[in-house]
């Protein structure tokens, strides 16, 4: 079953939608938003947006701070249903950056 | 000027659906014969109701001069239909089988611009091991059941309970979702070309030129001469300002390039 993170009950009743299905692409842990035709991924690893189209500030304000807050049971739910491409498993090389 | 999308429904159909501004309905053999001499390539034409399949055929003067566009018949029609109905449309889905968007979701895909990103029916084959998906643009995509492995967690896709939702978005198959952008990303080389084209475009800049060009010559972040993993990781996010001077002469030494080629990759 995909997790799908509560977002504040307006944006649920527009159709918002903030899920971690169990296909995805993985090349970078993220959290897809869904909103009728469009779609926007939110990297779990950077905390910005994976894609410039659609663009990002079409995102209400409010449905973004509930993935911020959210942030840490998104992590868990990704690593539970993806453990070979963890968020936390950042190729060695970044923990440089750190 | 753009594309119409012509519904086609009995008068009294219930199931009233708002398309497009630009989409017309019709209801009578009459308004479907009349409206055929103004359609265009790239229009849509959506048959609710089977009934009305053979008025283009009976509407046709033969041989065809012009197509009519595209033909999305969602419901059964004889399969000997589909041959003559070939020479009027250039694209033609017959979705009656398998799984179909709502009608309501439909509408918006089939006028969406990302049409060709989204599912609008399908139809799973357990004895082949396929799953062939019709998009909003009418294309098909025929993708392996073996694509839908289980989670970590171990959720499977139980293919007997495959529906579509999420306006062409998500494939459902019981408590399993697979995102369309994922299907398309690994089945489609068209959807994936033009994803990387986007990602390229947007990701032009020092550090991006230099991560591919050290992806592309083998190197790993801590081997380069003279600067640490940790600055040439800075670099590539962007989180320090372009490098000149000095450090621009290490990293394309240690690059095998000139100082000026770097962000040309």
């Amino acid at each position: 079953m995909p997790f799908e993170l509560p977002l504040p009950t307006p944006f649920k009743e527009q159709g918002w939608k903030a899920k971690i299905q169990e296909k995805e692409r993985v090349e970078e842990p993220h959290v897809a938003i869904i909103f009728k035709t469009k779609r926007w991924r939110f990297g779990l690893r950077r905390r910005t947006w994976l894609d410039k189209l659609p663009k990002p500030k079409e995102v209400p304000k409010d449905v973004v701070k509930a993935i911020m807050d959210g942030m840490e049971e998104l992590c868990r739910e990704w690593d539970k249903k993806y453990p070979l491409n963890p968020v936390s498993g950042v190729e060695s090389e970044e923990k440089n950056d750190e | 000027m753009s594309n119409t999308t012509f519904v086609i429904d009995r008068p009294s159909s219930r199931k009233r659906v708002s398309f497009s501004p630009t989409a017309r309905r019709l209801c009578s053999k009459d308004q479907i014969s009349g409206a055929m001499p103004t359609a265009r390539k790239g229009d849509l034409w959506i048959v609710l109701a089977r009934s009305y399949v053979n008025v283009f055929l009976k509407s046709t003067r033969w041989p065809v001069q012009r197509k009519l566009g595209n033909l999305l018949v969602l419901d059964d029609v004889p399969c000997s239909l589909e041959v003559p109905l070939s020479f009027l449309f250039d694209r033609i889905a017959v979705t009656h089988k398998g799984a179909t968007l709502s009608l309501a979701e439909l509408a918006e895909v089939v006028s969406a611009e990302n049409r060709g990103g989204l599912f609008i029916s399908g139809t799973v084959n357990k004895e082949n091991g396929t799953l062939t998906l019709w998009r909003g643009n009418l294309t098909p995509l025929v993708v392996p059941l073996s694509a839908f492995q289980p989670t970590g967690n171990g959720e499977r896709p139980d293919f007997d309970r495959f529906t579509i939702t999420d306006y062409g978005q998500t494939l459902r198959f019981g408590d399993y979702e697979a995102s369309a952008d994922a299907v398309l990303y690994e089945y489609d080389p068209d959807y994936r070309r033009t994803l990387n084209a986007q990602r390229r475009a947007s990701e032009k800049g020092f550090g991006p030129s230099l991560r591919r060009l050290r992806m592309q010559k083998g190197l790993r972040q801590d081997q380069f001469s003279g600067l640490s993993a940790k600055t040439i990781a800075r670099l590539e996010r962007g989180k320090s300002s372009r490098p000149r001077g000095r450090t621009l002469d290490l990293l394309a030494k240690s690059l095998g390039v000139k100082p000026e080629e770097i962000e040309t990759y």
